[in-house]
């Protein structure tokens, strides 16, 4: 049974939280609503200079272990990392790996770079744009991706 | 305890280092190209294995030798171990990472380059450890100092 899952993404910006509560909020949230959360959690952990980020304090999760791995753009070199790892320690985990890379859109990675030039205020008008968007997207498209949670639902 | 030499691809000084450990490669001399080439795995790894730790043996004190090719991400990777370790109470002494990379000089580029990268593996093999044996004596003082710190 899958006890862990893991978010993997280029880098640590609102992405992976705005996906995070988009996908596992229990009410269907309005936009806004969507933002406002995962914009607050990103605040929380957007200082932290990990590369596994375990994500804790998230009330909507069912029992799960949530994690975030900001693996950057050599992904295979990453993850194969991550798995051996585990080997090497005998960690025994069952665990689901989420590609969030998909929805890094061009926005993000402006939203990025406008970030680490100094312009926060750009780089977060550059976030929510690129949030709105794939709000509008998993709304219309209906997509849930395949995890245990929405088994149980 | 667990060792990790690491270099780019874990293909030549990485391993060197390791088999110096063990003592595969002499201490008190420089080898011979041809015991520099005949060493288990050198030269050997392709791209698709960078990333993944593979074993290379014990030591005389039950220490576990591995090699891994980091692929330039050092920093992020050393970083994802630490985290794991955390994660999972590993107490943080239990691991040392061993940078072999900082050792090599030209030659062991050119020569990993010829070989991994454009598939010129004689001549590439031989320029790597021509490159190895010039340098050889770093990497016997990096092996001495970390044997030193784990015993």
């Amino acid at each position: 049974m899958i006890e862990i899952i893991i978010f993997h993404c280029n880098s640590l910006n609102i992405l992976p939280f705005f996906y995070l509560v988009l996908v596992f909020s229990k009410n269907e949230l309005s936009f806004q609503e969507v933002y406002k959360e995962a914009l607050k959690m990103y605040m929380k952990y957007c200082r932290e200079k990990k590369v596994l980020i375990s994500i804790r304090d998230f009330i909507e999760n069912p029992g799960l272990k949530l994690y975030f791995l900001i693996r950057g753009r050599k992904k295979r070199i990453v993850l194969q990392a991550f798995k051996y790892y585990l080997r090497l320690f005998n960690i025994r985990e069952d665990y689901q790996l989420i590609d969030l890379s998909l929805y890094e859109n061009s926005y993000f990675l402006l939203a990025d770079i406008m970030a680490k030039a100094g312009l926060k205020q750009f780089s977060l008008f550059l976030a929510e744009r690129a949030c709105s968007k794939l709000y509008e997207y998993y709304r219309e498209k209906e997509e849930r991706p395949e995890i245990p949670f929405f088994k149980n639902r | 305890m667990i060792v990790i030499y690491h270099c780019y691809g874990a293909a030549h000084s990485s391993v060197l280092s390791a088999a110096i450990h063990l003592g595969y490669l002499p201490e008190d001399r420089i080898p011979k190209i041809e015991e520099i080439l005949k060493i288990q795995y050198f030269d050997r790894s392709s791209t698709g294995e960078i990333g993944i730790p593979f074993y290379y043996g014990s030591d005389s004190s039950g220490n576990m030798i591995y090699c891994q090719g980091m692929g330039g991400l050092d920093g992020v990777i050393k970083q994802l171990l630490k985290d794991v370790m955390g994660e999972y109470n590993i107490p943080e002494e239990s691991v040392i990472t061993v940078n072999s990379l900082k050792k090599v000089n030209i030659l062991v580029r050119i020569g990993g380059f010829l070989s991994r990268k454009l598939g010129l593996i004689f001549p590439g093999r031989l320029i790597a450890a021509f490159g190895l044996k010039l340098g050889y004596r770093r990497f016997l003082k990096t092996v001495s100092t970390v044997k030193m710190n784990i015993s």
